[in-house]
Formats: structure tokens, sequence, C-alpha cells
């Protein structure tokens, strides 16, 4: 599927570019700092180094990459595909598209529940918020009946607090908000 | 004092009834890891880090090697019982050990796993008794520049075998070292990278990139594949024939010495030695036409294989300070966050402690397999538990992990921001091993080569001058060059995510 490949490659090619721009930052960042000493080098020296480095490798990842695309493009230009070849490729692509899709939007939704729940950890507390975070992965995402999921939740949030806390002697933090710390949340 | 006399004082301080259980904890845990999906043991060493800093330092390390080891074991149980390999190591077990279970033999597929790592995990510990001083001692005659020499020569191993190319091995490293640069520096105490953030003064939490690097990622890159249901081997199903063992021998001994060999080479990971092992039973075992349809030495040697390498791996650790692979790298880690240098001064400043671990890893090996093989019915049954059910729990216990090693919300951000990153690492088959290893060893590795260039004021020929660095860095360059000798890691192990 030259398509796909192409633009499965424009996209390692922005990869590329962006390790080459982190690189360039690190060089300049480190030439802030002391690079050479009268004992040696500096805290600069090693970064430079490094993000010296780091362009140098993007650079040549994305020159092997420019390659590949180009021989690629070679071989699909000489061959032909048949008819049936094409139905089969176009049958593979829906049937991975679907699982694609709903792989990006699970792996997406569960970036967004972890982002929130590091938002409110500290002005909810640990219980309410691991609460509601358990309850959207087990109901929601999982879609487990309600009497899976509740007493779940509450193990996985009330129960680990006082395990953590309690017995493990790792404190997990209560609720900022007066009222709810007052209760014990 | 000789060796044995150490090695017995040790025995005195494991057997303590608090480290017996915390041995026993981190047996159960690391079985546990290795069971569940989603979970490797890189992540689930890490994230039971900050557990153990409450603990004295011996129960500590006691704990979390138990939890090491005891992840392969765990892998085992579903790669026989499920042919879904709960670690990479494990992965070739499946061939196998399924093919067992599905003739109503895979009880005997896991006793027989259960002894192979037992013996192996046992003559690898033995090894590390017999190595550890003379090695020391080694150890301790190095100065910065050769221990400088000596990493670049584990680097440039674990990166030429790590992943498909070279190349994205290189960045993966770069990027573990640009990672360790953030804080402040180790020489002048200068702020580095930190952006005006007094939260970055630290550096950035190691447990918190391990955790998103090798577990969230692992998890975001799962389309939620529905749970088998496995079926449990009752007590009887697990006791192997005369014939099963009398087979297994030969596999077993040849396991060892595979698993052992390659150990004690940086770079090279559990699977590796699995998978060679298992070759080695294709061209040498006698039944070697059932290999693949269920004969017990295709479970004997890579199982052996696996535990004498997880075993062996520990020599560099303790006598070099050099982590041979990504789970001990997390275990050097683990070793700094409680005031422990692992390497050759460990046997001078902390003589008790060290032998007290070494005396652990006998105890844990006989534990794991007194435990597991009547536990596989426990163990199963967690495996019919939904997946769904089962990624909830440990996104909670990664939560936990990460807030738990400073008490801040800000490691969740990072477990998440490094989560993404693992993905578009997998994505664009970069392979995560190195960037672990330069993590941890990348502030060491600065400071040897600072130390160094100071020593010679500033002159490079200071690392082509001393015998000893000059050999370790001409290794190290012609390991790098392995792509023109070849010496590539087997296409097999390419999706191994420990590498």
């Amino acid at each position: 599927m030259p398509e796909i490949s192409a633009g499965v490659d424009r996209v390692s090619l922005a990869a590329q570019g962006a390790l080459g721009v982190i690189g360039i930052a690190v060089v300049v960042e480190s030439t802030r700092l002391n690079l050479w000493t009268t004992f040696g080098p500096g805290p600069g020296f090693f970064p430079f180094v490094l993000g010296a480095g780091l362009v140098l490798l993007a650079a040549t990842w994305a020159a092997q990459t420019v390659r590949s695309m180009r021989a690629e493009r070679g071989t699909s230009a000489a061959t032909t595909a048949t008819p049936d070849e094409d139905r089969q490729e176009q049958q593979l692509a829906a049937e991975a598209a679907p699982d694609g899709a709903a792989g990006k939007s699970h792996a997406l939704a569960i970036i967004i529940s972890l982002v929130i729940l590091a938002a409110i950890l500290n002005f909810v507390g640990f219980q309410l918020s691991m609460l509601a975070f358990l309850i959207f992965h087990l109901r929601i995402l999982g879609r487990n009946r309600w009497r899976v999921t509740v007493p779940l939740a509450l193990v996985g949030s009330v129960g680990a607090f006082h395990l953590f806390s309690d017995l493990l002697l790792v404190p997990l933090p209560y609720s900022a908000l007066p009222a709810l710390a007052q209760i014990g949340l | 004092m000789d060796v044995f006399s150490e090695l017995m004082g040790g025995f005195a301080t494991a057997l303590t009834l608090q480290n017996l259980l915390f041995a026993l904890l981190g047996c159960l845990l690391g079985t546990l890891i290795g069971v569940l999906p989603g979970i490797g043991p890189v992540a689930g060493v890490a994230l039971l880090i900050p557990l153990t800093l409450n603990l004295e330092p011996t129960s500590a390390i006691i704990m979390l090697a138990a939890i090491f080891y005891g992840t392969q074991y765990g892998g085992t149980i579903t790669s026989v019982l499920l042919n879904t390999p709960g670690e990479a190591s494990s992965a070739i077990t499946t061939i196998d050990g399924y093919a067992m279970t599905k003739k109503g033999r895979g009880g005997v597929a896991l006793t027989i796993a259960g002894i192979g790592s037992f013996i192996g995990g046992t003559i690898a510990t033995v090894g590390l008794v017999i190595a550890a001083k003379p090695l020391g001692s080694l150890g301790l005659k190095i100065g910065p520049p050769e221990f400088f020499g000596l990493m670049v020569l584990g680097i440039s191993l674990l990166v030429a075998l790590a992943g498909k190319s070279m190349i994205r091995a290189l960045i993966s490293g770069v990027i573990g070292l640009l990672i360790a640069m953030v804080g402040i520096d180790p020489v002048a105490g200068a702020p580095r990278f930190t952006f005006g953030s007094d939260r970055l003064l630290d550096g950035i939490s190691f447990v918190a990139v391990i955790v998103g690097l090798f577990g969230l990622s692992e998890i975001l890159a799962s389309r939620g594949v529905p749970s088998t249901q496995p079926a449990s081997p009752g007590m009887r199903g697990l006791l192997p024939s005369r014939t099963d063992l009398r087979r297994s021998a030969p596999a077993i001994g040849r396991g060892t010495g595979i698993g052992f060999m390659l150990g004690l080479i940086p770079g090279m990971t559990g699977s590796v030695s699995s998978l060679l092992s298992y070759g080695a039973e294709r061209k040498f075992s006698k039944h070697r036409k059932e290999l693949g349809s269920g004969a017990i030495e295709g479970v004997a040697g890579p199982e052996t294989a696996n535990n004498a390498h997880a075993n062996a791996a520990l020599i560099p650790l303790f006598t070099l300070g050099i982590p041979a692979s990504p789970t001990i790298a997390v275990l050097m880690g683990a070793f700094l966050a409680q005031g422990l240098t692992p390497g050759p001064s460990l046997f001078t400043e902390d003589p008790d402690i060290a032998w007290a671990i070494i005396a652990s890893l006998f105890i844990g090996n006989v534990i794991l397999v007194i435990l597991n093989v009547p536990l596989v019915g426990v163990w199963t049954k967690i495996l019919r538990v939904p997946e769904t059910i089962l990624m909830a729990l440990i996104l909670m216990f990664m939560v936990v992990g990460s807030y738990t090693i400073n008490y801040s919300v800000f490691d969740i951000f990072v477990m998440v921001l490094f989560g993404v990153v693992g993905l578009a690492m997998r994505r664009f088959d970069i392979p995560l091993a190195p960037l672990v290893l330069t993590l941890v060893l990348g502030p060491l590795m600065e400071r040897s080569l600072r130390e160094s260039l100071e020593l010679s004021q500033g002159s490079a020929a200071i690392f082509v001058t001393r015998p000893l660095t000059l050999v370790f860095i001409i290794l190290g360059l012609v390991v790098a060059a392995s792509p023109l000798l070849r010496l590539r890691k087997p296409a097999a192990l390419t999706g191994d995510p420990e590498a």
C-alpha cells in the first residue's frame, strides 16, 4: 500500500524533525551553561555533545527514511498491482481501520483521564478522584456492570487509600477542601 | 573472612522473619507481575520502589530482587496455559508449553519449568558467590577513566543488541542521557535544563519515567484484547513422570550453561537466552523431532535459561556496578535510592547487605519452587479476571507508584508524558532498553568522564594512555561497528519489550 507507506514515512520524518529540534535546543541551552572551566569540562559540556549527537542521529535516520521512500516509489512504479491484489489490500485496510481508530480513542481516553486525575488529585483528594477515575474506566471504558464497578471502584479508591496510608505508611493526599478533609476524604 | 563465612553471615540476615516475609512478598508480587498482562518486569519493579523506600535497605533490596526473579516464573504460567507470554523471555515457551496444555499436560510443563528455573537460578547464584570477590577486587582497582570506558562498553553492547536499527537504539540512549542531565549538575552543582522550576532541581523522577515508558505505553498500545479462560491443572496433573524428568535433565543442563554465560553480557536479555536454549534443543536433543508438538525439552531448556540468565545478570551489577539489562538497571536505581552503590565498593562498604542479598537469592528460588507449583490454581483464577478490570487496577497502581516517589502530582504528569513518549517510541521502532540504561548510568558516566578529564587537566589522551580504559573503549567501538560484523539480535526477538 504505497499511500499508507508514504503517510507513515511522512510521520517518521516529522518525528525525526522533532528530535532534531530538541537536539538544537539542547545545544543552544548548553552553550548558556559553562562548556569548559579551568579544571576541565563544565556543566554544559556533556549536554552539548549529546545535543549535537542527537541532531546528527536524527539527520542520519531522516536520510535513511528518504532513501527508503525513494526506493519504494521506484518499486511501486515498476510493478502494477492486479485488480485482485487491489481488492485484497482494500479489504485488509478496511479491516484494520476500525481497530486502529478504536485503539487510538481508547489510548486518548486513558491519557485524558490520567491528566484530569492528576489535575484534581490534591484538590479533591485521592479517594474521590480515584473513585471517579475507576468508575470511568470500569463502567464507561470497560462496560462492566454497576454491581461489579461500584465495589471494585470503592476497593481501589477508599480501600487503597487506607491500605497505603494506614498499613504501608505511604500517605496519599486528602482533599484540599476543608469540608471534604474533615470527613476523612 | 572467607567467602563461605560471609555467605553464612548473609544467610543469618536473610533468614530473619522480617526478611523472609519480604522475600515471600516479593516472590508473590513478582509472579503476579509476570502473570498480569500490560505490566512487565521493568515497570513492575519500578512501580514498587516507592513502597520500599520506608524499609531498611537490606529488606528493600531483598524484596525488589525477589520481585525481579519472581516475574520469570510468572511469565511461564501464561505462556503455558494461555499461549500468551506474560513477559518476553517466556515467549519461546509458548510453542511446546501450550502444545502440552492442549494435550492435558500443562501442569507437568509448569512443574518442569519450576524445577528448571530453580536449578538454573541456583547455579547462577553459586556463580555470583564465586565471582563476587575476585571480580569485586578487580573493580576496586579501576579509576574514573576505566569506569567511563566500562560504561561505554556496556552501553555499546546494549545499543548494538537492542531493536532493529543501531541509529534508533543510539537515539534512545541519547534521550536517556539527556533526561538524566535535568537537575543539579553532579560535579559543579549548577542547575541544568530546569527552566526555573524548583521541581526539576532534583531531576526527573526515574520511577515515573520507567512506569510511563514501559507500563503505561504498553496499556496505551493494547487494544483491549479480550481475556481468555485458562483451565487450572489439578494437583495430580502437576506431577511429572520419571520419563519427563529424565528427558528434561539434559535440557536443564544446557539451559543453565547458556543462560549463565549470556547473563554476564550487558545487552543480552533473557529472551536471547531462552531462544538460544530452544535452538540448542533443536540441535542436540534426542527428541528434537517432537519439538513444536509438546516436547518437554522445549519447556525445560528455555525456562531454565531465562532464570539462570536473570540471576547471572546480577554478577556485573554486584561486582562492577554495571547493569546488564533494563530490569537490572531499575534494580540499580533502587540501590541508589537506598543510598547503596552497587559495584565493588558494596563488598567493602556494606558487606553485610551485599551477602544478605546474595543469600536471599538462594532463599527466593526455594520459595518460588515451593509456592508456585501449588499456587498455579490461584494464578489461573487471576487470569480469568476480565482485562478491563485488570487494566483499571493496574492504572491505579501506576498513579500511586508515580505519586508516592516524591509525593507530588507532577510525577503523575511525568508518567503520562513518558507513556506517550513510550507509545511513540514503540510506533517508530525505537527500542526502550537503551534509554533505561543510560537514564540510570547517565550521572555516573558524566561524573567519571569529567573526573577523568579533570585528572588529565582537560586532555582526552587519558582515555588512550591507560591500557584497561583503551581496551574497554576499543571493545565498545568494535561493538558499535557490529552491524558490519553482523552481530545482530535474532529476528525472532525484535518484538522483545525488554530490549
